[in-house]
C-alpha cells in the first residue's frame, strides 16, 4: 500500500483583485497548521461549501488552533470569519469563539450570526512577512469556523453560496481541474465496511485499486468516530470481513479504536490498494453513461487529484458518485403499492399509502461516566426546547432524528445539530438529579451516523417481497438472516416522547438474498454500488443495511470488477455472460488467499 | 396510548389475571371470526359486541409452551382492540400460569406479563427462541439496527423471570399474525358503529384503520370529522390526513377557511405541522 503523505502547509492565498490593487487573503480553517482541540468537519461540504473546523469540546473549551500566513504588503486589514450560530434564539449563541492575530485577540465574539456567512471581526495592522492567526474557543459547544478573509478593503466578502465556489477558487488561484492525475483499475469512494471489503476483494484479484475516504480513519459507521458495532452474517466472505469487522461491544464503546487499527493494518497489507484517507470526492464526470474520472480534494490541504479508471464503485452511503455521474436514484419511503410492500401488521408505520420522506434517521451516539471529582456542566438554554424535561446519561441506537421535511443529505447539518441539542439538553437534565455531581460526558460523536439516504437504482430493485419470499436468485451474492427492521419516530405514536427518539418494527424472515443485479447502476455503465446506497426500496434496505451485509456487497462487487476487467465488459455483462464464473469466484471466496 | 387510557383505569383483578369489565358479560354477543384454526393463528377468534360502542376481539388460546425438553399447556383468554392491539388477558379457571420450574405465577408475575405483552416493540419480536437461553456474550449489546444474540441477563426485563419461554410464546401469539387477521376483519366488518368507535379512539392505529377506508369524496363530504381529528394533535394521524388533503380539497375556499378557523385551538406543535402543508395565511 502506498501511503499518500500530504505536508500540512499553511495556506497562503493572496489575490490582487483586478485593477484595484486590493490585497486580500483567504485562509481555510481546515488548513490550519495546528488544529489544537478543533476537529475538521467535512460532512456538509456540498451544502455549505467547505470542510470547516468545529470546537467539539462537549461543553469544555477546546485548545486554540493556529496557523501562520504571509503578508506581502503591510497595512490595515479587515478580518471576516465565515461562521454560523447553530442554535439561534433568545440566548447566547452556544458556539462562540474569537480570532487572534499575532497573539492579539480581536474583541468581536464570533459564531453569532444565523446561517453560514461572513461575520466581521475587526481590523488589524499587519507587517509584511510571516504573521499568525489563532482561533480561541470560548464555550466548548461546537463553535464553527469555515474560513478567514483578510482584506485591505472593507468590502464584505461573497455571501452567495452559489457564487462562493468560484469566488474561493479565484482567490486561491486554483483551477477547477486537478493537477495530479492517477489511473487505476478500480476506484472506490467511501471507506465504510462496504468500501473496505470491495477494496480487499478487488486487490486480491489483482486489480490496482484506489480507496478514497473522507475521514482520517476507515470504517464509516463502524469507526471510532461513530462507534457502531458490525452486525449481520459473513455470508460467503468470512475471511475478508473478519479483517475489517468489529467485536460485539455496545455501540458507542471506545473499543472501536482497536478495530480501526486492525482494519487499517489489514488494508495496508495489500500492495495494490492505494489508500486516500482524508480525501473527499467532489465530482464524477460521465460521458455517454460512462464515468471517465472522479475528482477528489484533500480535506485539509485543498490539494486535488483526478482519478481515472474503467470501473468505479460508490460506497459513500449517500450515492454521491452516482449523483454526480447522473445515475438514477431513489429517496424516501415508497408508497405501499409501488412494490407491493404493504404489511397490515404495522400499516402506515411500515409502508405508507402515499410516498413520503420519513426515512430512517441519523444518529449521534454518546456516553457519560462518573469521574473522581465534581464535574460542572454549563446551562444549555438553547437545547431545552428540544428536550423539555427529558433526562439521560447515555445514548443508544434509538437516538435518531428523521422528519418528513428534513432531508438526510441536504439538511444533514441541521439534523446533526438537533442531535447535539438533544444530547446536551438531556445530559444537563440528568446532571440536575441528586448524586450526579461527578457524572461527566465521556464521549459524544459529532459525525452523523446515517442509516438511509439516496439509493442508486440497479437492474433489480431489492424490496420487501424478496425478503418475505426468501427469493434465491441465480445471482445471490449476499445472504442475510437477521430480522428486517425499519424505524419510526416515537412521537408519531406517543405525543409526549421527544422527537429525537425512534422505535423499530421487525419482520423475521429466515434467510434472504441480495442479487448481484442490485449492485450496479442501471444507467451508468461502469458504476457499481455497495453499502447503504445499493439498489433497494426503503423496506428493502431494512435488512441488509447492517455492516457485515454491506461488507458482503462490497466483496461481491470487488470480485465482479475483476471479471469486468478480465473480459473488458460492463458490470451488467458479468450477469449476462459470465455469471457461472463469477458465482464460482464468490462461492469460493473463503478459500482464496 | 389512547386505548390504554380508556381501559387501564378500569382493570379489575380477577383470579390473578386482568379483565376488562363488560368483556365477560358481552361475550354472548360475539361473532366467530376465525373458526377453523389456520396456520397463522390456530385458536378461535371472536369479535365481541360489534353493534355496541365498545367492540373488541377475544380468543381463548390453548397452546403448548416448550423449552428444550418439557412442554407445558397454557390456556388463557386474551383481548384485543379493533386494530389488533393487545388489551389484556384473563386466566381460565383451572389453568393458572406456571413458571419453568412449575411454580405458580404470583400477582407480580401476572402484572409483568401484562406489561410485556403490551410492549408492541419488545425485544421478543426480533429474537429467535433459541436466543432465550444464550448466556455466553461478554457484554451487554444494544444494537437494534440488528439485534443479534441476546443474553439471558439482558432479556431479564423483557420476560417474566423463570418463565421466559411462556413470555416468548405468548408475546408472539398475542402480538403476531393475529393482529393482521383482526385488522383485516375489522375492515371487512366495517359497520357504522365500528367506524364510530375507530374514529373516536385516541389510538392512532384505530383512527388510521378507519381513514384507510375513506376515499376522496369522504374527505370532502366529511371534512368536519377531519377537522375534529386534526384538533386532537395526534402526529401520525395528522401526517396521514395532511398527505391526503391535497389538491381539490384544499383549493376549496371554505375548507381553507375551516382550517384557518381551528388554528387557534391547536397546540403549537400541530400548528407548526399544519403550516408546513397548508397555506394558512
Ligand atoms: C446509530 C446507528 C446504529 C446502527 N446499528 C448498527 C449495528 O448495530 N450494526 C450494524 O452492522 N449496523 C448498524 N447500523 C447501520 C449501519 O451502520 C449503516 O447502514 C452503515 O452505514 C452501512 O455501511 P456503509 O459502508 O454502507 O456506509 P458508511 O458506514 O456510512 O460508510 C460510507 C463512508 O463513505 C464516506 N463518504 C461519503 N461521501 C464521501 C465522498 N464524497 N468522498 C469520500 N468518502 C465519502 C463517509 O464518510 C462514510 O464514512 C446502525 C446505524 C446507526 C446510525
Amino acid at each position: 500500500m502506498k501511503k499518500i503523505l500530504i505536508g500540512l502547509l499553511s495556506i497562503v492565498l493572496f489575490s490582487c483583485q483586478s485593477g484595484e490593487e486590493i490585497k486580500s487573503l483567504l485562509i481555510e480553517a481546515e488548513s490550519f497548521d495546528e488544529k489544537g482541540g478543533w476537529s475538521v468537519d467535512p460532512q456538509f461540504v456540498e451544502q455549505m461549501g467547505s470542510p470547516y473546523l468545529i470546537a467539539h469540546g462537549m461543553g469544555s473549551q477546546v485548545e486554540d488552533a493556529s496557523t501562520s500566513f504571509m503578508i506581502e504588503e503591510k497595512g490595515t486589514y479587515h478580518v471576516w470569519v465565515r461562521t454560523k450560530d447553530w442554535a439561534p434564539g433568545n440566548w447566547e449563541a452556544p458556539g462562540q469563539f474569537k480570532v487572534s492575530v499575532n497573539h492579539m485577540e480581536l474583541s468581536t465574539i464570533l459564531g453569532t450570526r444565523e446561517e453560514w456567512g461572513w461575520q466581521y471581526a475587526g481590523n488589524i495592522k499587519l507587517e509584511k512577512g510571516t504573521n499568525t492567526l489563532g482561533l480561541i474557543d470560548l464555550t466548548g459547544f461546537n463553535g464553527r469556523c469555515d474560513a478567514i478573509y483578510l482584506s485591505q478593503h472593507k468590502k464584505e466578502p461573497e455571501q452567495d453560496n452559489a457564487k462562493m465556489v468560484q469566488w474561493r477558487q479565484k482567490l486561491r488561484n486554483e483551477s477547477s481541474n486537478s493537477s495530479d492525475k492517477k489511473e487505476y483499475d478500480l476506484v472506490i469512494t467511501g471507506g465504510g465496511l462496504a468500501g473496505c471489503a470491495a477494496a480487499i476483494a478487488a486487490a486480491e484479484q489483482g486489480l490496482k485499486t484506489a480507496l478514497i475516504h473522507d475521514r482520517p480513519v476507515l470504517g464509516g459507521n463502524a469507526s471510532n468516530e461513530i462507534r457502531v458495532h458490525t452486525l449481520g452474517i459473513y455470508g460467503h466472505f468470512e475471511r475478508i470481513l473478519k479483517m475489517i469487522d468489529t467485536e460485539h461491544y455496545p455501540n458507542g464503546s471506545p473499543k472501536a479504536a482497536q478495530e480501526d487499527e486492525k482494519r487499517l493494518k489489514n488494508i495496508q497489507k495489500y500492495k495494490n490498494i492505494d489508500l486516500y484517507l482524508d480525501w473527499r470526492a467532489h465530482n464524477a464526470n460521465s460521458n455517454d453513461n460512462y464515468i471517465s474520472h472522479v475528482d477528489a480534494r484533500h480535506n485539509q490541504t485543498g490539494e486535488r487529484i483526478r482519478f481515472k479508471a474503467p470501473y468505479f464503485v460508490d460506497c459513500t452511503g449517500d450515492g454521491w458518485i452516482g449523483y454526480w455521474a447522473g445515475a438514477e436514484r431513489m429517496y424516501g419511503r415508497e408508497s405501499s403499492d409501488t412494490y407491493d410492500e404493504h404489511w397490515e401488521q404495522h400499516g402506515e408505520l411500515w409502508s405508507p399509502e402515499k410516498a413520503d420522506n420519513f426515512v430512517m434517521g441519523s444518529s449521534l451516539l454518546w456516553r457519560s461516566h462518573k469521574v473522581d471529582s465534581t464535574y460542572v456542566f454549563p446551562e444549555v438554554p438553547w437545547a431545552m426546547d428540544v428536550v423539555g424535561g427529558y433526562a439521560a446519561k447515555e445514548g443508544s441506537w434509538k437516538w435518531e432524528y428523521s422528519d418528513n421535511d428534513l432531508h438526510q443529505v441536504d439538511d444533514a447539518e441541521q439534523i446533526r445539530d438537533h442531535m447535539l441539542k438533544a444530547i446536551y439538553g438531556s445530559f444537563y437534565n440528568e446532571k440536575q438529579k441528586a448524586g450526579n455531581d461527578s457524572l461527566s460526558l465521556e464521549w459524544v460523536g459529532f459525525l452523523l451516523g446515517k442509516r438511509e439516504s439516496y439509493r442508486l437504482v440497479g437492474d433489480h430493485v431489492y424490496n420487501f417481497n424478496d425478503v418475505k419470499n426468501n427469493v434465491a436468485f441465480r445471482d445471490s451474492v449476499v445472504v442475510e438472516e437477521r430480522a428486517v427492521d425499519v424505524h419510526f419516530q416515537q412521537y408519531l405514536e406517543k405525543a409526549h416522547k421527544p422527537d429525537f427518539l425512534s422505535e423499530a418494527l421487525f419482520y423475521r424472515s429466515g434467510r434472504y438474498y441480495v442479487p448481484y443485479r442490485s449492485l450496479y447502476s442501471k444507467n451508468i455503465n461502469n458504476l457499481f454500488m455497495a453499502g447503504r446506497c445499493f439498489s433497494c426500496t426503503h423496506l428493502g434496505l431494512g435488512g441488509p443495511r447492517v455492516m457485515l451485509t454491506t461488507g458482503q456487497m462490497g466483496a461481491a462487487v470487488g470480485y465482479a470488477a475483476s471479471i469486468c476487467k478480465k473480459y473488458n465488459v460492463k458490470p451488467r455483462e458479468v450477469y449476462e455472460k459470465y455469471l457461472d464464473e463469477y458465482m464460482a469466484l464468490v462461492l469460493s471466496s473463503d478459500k482464496h488467499k | 396510548m389512547g386505548v390504554y387510557k380508556e381501559y387501564i383505569c378500569l382493570f379489575l383483578w380477577i383470579s390473578g389475571g386482568l379483565l376488562i369489565p363488560g368483556m365477560s358479560q358481552n361475550r354472548e354477543d360475539k361473532d366467530l371470526v376465525l373458526g377453523i384454526p389456520e396456520e397463522k393463528f390456530a385458536h378461535p377468534l371472536y369479535l365481541v359486541g360489534q353493534k355496541t360502542d365498545s367492540a373488541f376481539y377475544y380468543s381463548r388460546i390453548f397452546t403448548p409452551v416448550c423449552d428444550d425438553s418439557v412442554c407445558n399447556l397454557v390456556k388463557l383468554d386474551v383481548y384485543w382492540n379493533l386494530a389488533g392491539k393487545y388489551l389484556s388477558f384473563d386466566t381460565v379457571p383451572g389453568f393458572p400460569l406456571t413458571k419453568n420450574d412449575h411454580q405458580l405465577f404470583v400477582t407480580r408475575d401476572y402484572e409483568k406479563l401484562h406489561s410485556i405483552l403490551q410492549d408492541e416493540y419488545s425485544v421478543l419480536s426480533r429474537i429467535e427462541k433459541n436466543e432465550l437461553v444464550q448466556t455466553n456474550k461478554p457484554e451487554k449489546q444494544d444494537g437494534v439496527d440488528g439485534y443479534s444474540g441476546a443474553t439471558a441477563k439482558e432479556l431479564k426485563q423483557d420476560v417474566v423471570e423463570g418463565a421466559s419461554f411462556s413470555s416468548f410464546t405468548l408475546w408472539n401469539l398475542v402480538n403476531g399474525d393475529v393482529r393482521e387477521i383482526i385488522r383485516k376483519n375489522t375492515i371487512k366488518q366495517y359497520l357504522p358503529k365500528i367506524e364510530q368507535q375507530l374514529l373516536k379512539s385516541h389510538d392512532s392505529d384505530m383512527v388510521l384503520l378507519a381513514l384507510k377506508n375513506w376515499n376522496k369524496e369522504d374527505y370532502c363530504s366529511r371534512f368536519d370529522v377531519i377537522l375534529e381529528l386534526i384538533k386532537r394533535g395526534d402526529a401520525l394521524v395528522n401526517f396521514y390526513i395532511l398527505k391526503n388533503l391535497q389538491g381539490d380539497i384544499l383549493r376549496d375556499k371554505s375548507n381553507q377557511q375551516s382550517i384557518k378557523n381551528i388554528m387557534p385551538q391547536l397546540d403549537e406543535y400541530t400548528r407548526a405541522f399544519i403550516k408546513k402543508y397548508v397555506d394558512t395565511k
